[in-house]
């Protein structure tokens, strides 16, 4: 979640509050968290559906509204002196313009918009691919009247921001750092979307902005345009900026952005109307609200009350929110202006469960019961294990992860015994014997399945010590049959497994299902992966155990 | 290492001796004198380390001492060996005596050598028997050192110096010349205290420390004496077969959601993104879909056998469906929601179990996710979540906020809060955090009520509260364990060790 950091001061300025313990706990009920650093600063974690929010402005502005010191306002365009001809770039078709005077920069006003904009490329810009933005000071700006187009990067030059060297966007691309992180995005062929200015360009979206229109610690008025890949997004973004330069009391200027096929005025400043079913809000939340109160929280939320009925009302949503997809997004904003803490709770009925007897569960506590008794120590142990040890046991279908983050974890088990025997590798000088056991997961193929892989549940037990223990393991394989009730229908017949010594193995059946194997590992296997110490161990699957429990029970309980 | 129990209130009654104890006994009456211990563990034929241990017992028991004297072993060392026949200072009273009784310094040098030729002549002045003028020596006097080279001699091999030799001050001076090395040995004796007659009586009795079925069987055991356990010593490390603690907690977890009626759902690990993000009305492009976030796995699933949800989900991604939503607002990928990925919440399958599920319903599941992390103390690219949902008729987030409430009450946490918060596929949203006694706030789960959006994709009718919790993370708060990867630890001594105590923490804040 993006962090927005501040000097407390600073905030408590903007909103008038003189407790930070105060302004801590209404961020906390305006969903987000915070802290006070070890640089002084506080670190606002603030949620990535509040764009609005991710600026300091946008913070104050949103705990004003929330304690009643603000009203909610609608803000109006004082015309719209620029135009913007778009000869719509392949990559990159659209762009929305605006500006806002009298914004005042300052040293640390400049330092926290640059950051609100990395913040906005970094998430809801989906690292610019989807939406970027370029700020200008508008008083350094060439011409009212500007170009989007693309460009051809070697007959086309600027100056890029930070820089003093007229170069040609190739260059631009090729050898700054920026061009190098982003330059890749928008690129066509040897075109490239520019924004220009009395024919000098001023921008080159998504990767940097020309030095003639650079933000200082003087600049007083802001043009600010944005660009990308779906015009929805550029108006949001667009106006989550407005919102927050407009805190310092400025005005709005528009822009005519002139399409080949249509004429559009950039920002979209209006402010949707939708209706809020009361019932619908009372089904939602459970409460029993009196129209005034929560007229009143959703005016602490920022929203403007049209028309109230008995049934709805009728909301504003102000320009800058652009997560309002269906009122439920206000019934929640609704709950939040309550204060979670006034919505009361109301327990839940406890339903007693019809419970099955025979539940996997319930084999699978009988299993480890069993294992428990007899001294194994169960263990907890991760799926995913090292591809290459799998291999090297002499399993060949573990599914691989296609983007692990290291050859440790880039597979997932097919036997528990690839987890298990990890586990005894790391245990080879603690006192012997090692005696552990493990009922889990692993995932095997699964030719017949929409999704070409299953989980099977299953339980490995094993034993190391300095020599083989097989009896025991074996005993043990009997004492959990016996458990089971299945004792007697359980035989063993020859294996033929590279993972163990041959004829030092054994199928396990019970009747004519195959459930599992055991065995002694074959020193060759113990050698390769680095144990010193015999293993005997079984694997058994429990899904398999369960529908032969089942198929044996069910006929029973009929009689 | 384990600490050595101090000794205290036992009381040992002297009469009642071990096998092993009456054959020391017997050996040392036999031997009638005190007796040093290693040769004394020769003649029993036992291991040093094994006697003394059975001579700490009989000391116990008043019936033996141990003495220890210490005593001084000596031996002549290489440059002792080589002056066996004569003594450098020797040899350079002899050569002058040979060339006439005075000669050059440089001239027994290039005879005897540079270094014997220096010793000697430094010794031979110390003695008197030479003087050294202008580089020329001269004889004064000389008398051989008989009794230098017949200790020397002595002490070829490795003996003891006895009293009379060590005080000598021709040893005194040949130790200190590095001729003879010495060293301080000590040596323990052990003798009867008891006379050989008492001995005799104290054996004649047969002490046993097993009753054995034979002794009963028999009626034997009325002619010994079963000897007193040894509270003493520690018994050999045993350790107890046990469930796993971090599974004992996902126990109790189950337990409590039984109770409260909930039913238990499974899944597989592997599942197309339409379940993991899509069912959830998470756009395609949402960043929680980056694949730096997720774990893939090749190919793509065959979900066209679920037209009716494929349908849905892309009404209401592309334009809201019927929900009364705005919907996302672009062009829904089939191929994008086909692929296949290592789930990474649980909620992809409470709420895949919803569709085409009549009410009322109440399901969890506790089962394992995975994401793109490396581990580290705070994360592990696999971990455990409790998730669960509830679709009943006139349910809402008051009631969410209740049940959510009893989960955490019923396993153990008494103090909680509520925080407004975002998740994509609920609203309102909610985390929760809870207050572990001498750990502090630590966020427990998050929870809403699906979005009519989500609810339009699963066919769902009724409101449906949901949460999802990281089970690790209250785990390692309530034990009191700072580093996840210890819940999945590969040493086994780790689980071993861990108290089973711990677990009645959870009930006693």
């Amino acid at each position: 979640m993006p962090v927005v950091r501040v000097r407390p001061e600073t905030l408590m300025r903007l909103t008038g509050i003189n407790s930070i313990e105060a302004l801590r706990h209404t961020l906390f009920n305006l969903k987000c968290e915070s802290e006070v650093g070890e640089d002084g600063q506080l670190a606002i974690e603030v949620q990535s559906d509040r764009i609005d929010m991710f600026s300091v402005e946008g913070i104050a502005k949103a705990v004003r509204l929330y304690l009643g010191i603000d009203k909610p306002i609608n803000i109006k365009l004082k015309g719209a002196p620029f135009k913007v001809y778009v000869k719509p770039p392949a990559k990159r078709p659209f762009i929305a313009v605006a500006a806002v005077t009298n914004v005042g920069l300052d040293e640390e006003k400049l330092r926290l918009l640059i950051e609100f904009q990395e913040r906005l490329h970094n998430t809801f810009g989906r690292n610019r691919r989807k939406v970027a933005i370029g700020l200008h000071d508008l008083d350094k700006l060439p011409s009212a009247e500007l170009e989007y187009k693309d460009v051809n990067i070697d007959e086309t030059t600027m100056i890029p921001l930070h820089d003093f060297r007229r170069m040609s966007i190739r260059q631009v691309l090729e050898s700054t750092e920026q061009g190098s992180l982003y330059g890749s995005i928008a690129l066509n062929g040897n075109l490239h979307p520019a924004i220009l200015s009395g024919g000098e360009v001023i921008s080159l979206p998504p990767v940097i902005n020309s030095d003639i229109t650079r933000l200082s610690e003087r600049t007083r008025n802001i043009l600010i345009d944005v660009t990308g890949t779906d015009a929805n997004a550029i108006s949001i973004v667009l106006n989550s900026i407005i919102h927050a330069l407009t805190f310092y009391g400025g005005e709005v200027l528009g822009a005519v952005i002139i399409y080949p096929d249509k004429a559009v005025l950039t920002p979209d400043l209006s402010s949707r109307i939708m209706r809020v079913d009361l019932s619908f809000v009372r089904y939602w939340l459970g409460i029993e609200g009196e129209s005034s109160r929560i007229v009143d929280a959703l005016m602490r939320m920022g929203y403007n009350v049209k028309t109230i009925t008995h049934d709805y009302i009728d909301v504003e949503i102000p320009y800058y929110r652009g997560d309002i997809l269906h009122q439920v997004d206000i019934v929640e904003d609704i709950a939040i202006g309550l204060g979670y803490e006034n919505i009361g709770i109301e327990e839940i009925e406890p339903k007693p469960l019809i419970r099955k007897k025979l539940t996997k569960q319930a084999v699978i506590s009988i299993v480890r019961d069993v294992l428990v008794g007899l001294g194994y120590v169960e263990l907890n142990t991760l799926t995913l294990v090292p591809r290459k040890l799998a291999e090297d046991l002499g399993f060949n279908d573990v599914v691989s992860i296609v983007n692990a983050p290291s050859v440790e974890i880039n597979a997932l088990r097919s036997m528990l015994l690839q987890s298990i025997i990890q586990v005894l590798r790391n245990s080879q000088y603690i006192p012997q014997p090692v005696k552990v056991f493990e009922v889990g997961e692993v995932v095997v193929p699964c030719h017949e399945c929409y999704n070409r892989w299953r989980n099977e549940v299953k339980v490995c037990w094993a034993i190391m010590d300095s020599e083989t223990r097989f009896e025991e393991v074996h005993a043990t394989l009997y004492a959990l049959m016996s458990e089971l009730g299945l004792a007697e229908n359980l035989s063993l017949r020859p294996c033929n497994m590279s993972l163990f010594t041959e004829g030092r193995c054994a199928n396990i059946f019970v009747a004519d299902a195959n459930i599992g194997f055991m065995g002694e590992v074959q020193p060759e296997k113990l050698e390769k992966i680095g144990i010193l110490y015999p293993i005997t161990l079984a694997e058994l699957s429990i899904d398999s155990i369960f529908s032969v429990l089942a198929n044996k029970i069910k006929p029973s309980l009929q009689t | 290492m384990r600490a050595t129990k101090s000794r205290c209130s036992i009381i040992v009654l002297p009469h009642l001796l071990s096998s092993s104890e009456v054959a020391v006994v017997e050996k040392l009456i036999e031997v009638g004198k005190p007796i040093e211990i290693s040769e004394l563990a020769k003649l029993i034929g036992i291991s040093e380390q094994g006697l003394s241990s059975i001579l700490e017992l009989l000391k116990s028991k008043n019936i033996i001492e141990v003495i220890e004297e210490s005593k001084v072993i000596g031996k002549v060392t290489e440059e002792g060996a080589s002056y066996i026949e004569s003594l450098p200072e020797e040899r350079v009273c002899r050569l002058l005596q040979e060339v006439g009784g005075e000669a050059p310094v440089s001239e027994i040098k290039r005879s005897l050598g540079e270094s014997i030729a220096s010793i000697g002549i430094i010794w031979a002045i110390k003695r008197g028997w030479i003087k050294v003028e202008k580089g020329t020596a001269k004889l004064i006097s000389f008398a051989p050192l008989d009794k230098h080279r017949e200790i020397l001699k002595m002490f070829l091999s490795e003996r003891e110096v006895d009293k009379s030799i060590e005080n000598d001050p021709v040893f005194q001076e040949l130790v200190k010349r590095k001729l003879i090395e010495i060293r301080r040995v000590k040596q323990r004796f052990v003798r009867l205290i008891v006379s050989a007659e008492e001995a005799r009586t104290l054996i004649s009795k047969k002490a046993v420390s097993k009753l054995t079925h034979e002794l009963l069987a028999t009626g034997k055991w009325r002619e010994v004496i079963l000897k007193p356990f040894n509270l003493e010593a520690l018994p050999p490390i045993t350790y107890p077969g046990k469930r796993h603690f971090f599974k004992e907690f996902i126990d109790m977890i189950r337990d409590v959601m039984e109770d409260l009626g909930f039913e238990e759902i499974h899944d597989d690990y592997i599942i197309p993104e339409l379940w993991n993000f899509d069912i959830l009305f998470q756009a395609q492009d949402h960043p929680s879909r980056d694949i730096h976030d997720i774990l893939i796995v090749e190919g793509y699933a065959d979900i066209s056998r679920f037209d009716d949800v494929i349908k849905r989900v892309r009404a209401v991604h592309e334009f809201g469906g019927s929900s009364g939503s705005t919907g996302w607002r672009y062009k829904w990928s089939l191929e994008k929601a086909s692929r296949l990925m290592l789930r990474s919440h649980t909620t992809a399958v409470t709420a895949r179990h919803l569709i085409g599920r009549n009410p009322p319903a109440r399901l969890y599941i506790i089962g394992r996710v995975f994401r793109r992390d490396n581990p580290d103390p705070r994360h592990s690219p696999e971990f455990t979540n409790f998730d669960g949902v509830i679709m009943e008729e006139g349910f809402t987030f008051r009631k969410l906020l209740g049940l959510l409430s009893q989960i955490l009450k019923a396993i153990g946490i008494e103090k909680f809060k509520f925080k407004p918060a975002y998740f994509p596929f609920t609203e309102p949203s909610v985390e929760g955090y809870a207050y572990v006694p001498g750990y502090g706030w630590i966020e427990v789960f998050g929870a809403g009520m699906f979005r009519p959006e989500v609810l339009e994709i699963l066919g769902v009718k009724l409101p449906v509260g949901a949460w999802g919790m990281g089970v690790e993370r209250l785990a390692m708060a309530v034990y009191g364990i700072n580093d996840i990867r210890l819940l999945f630890s590969r040493d086994v001594e780790f689980v071993r060790r861990f108290p089973s105590v711990k677990k009645l923490y959870l009930t006693s804040p």
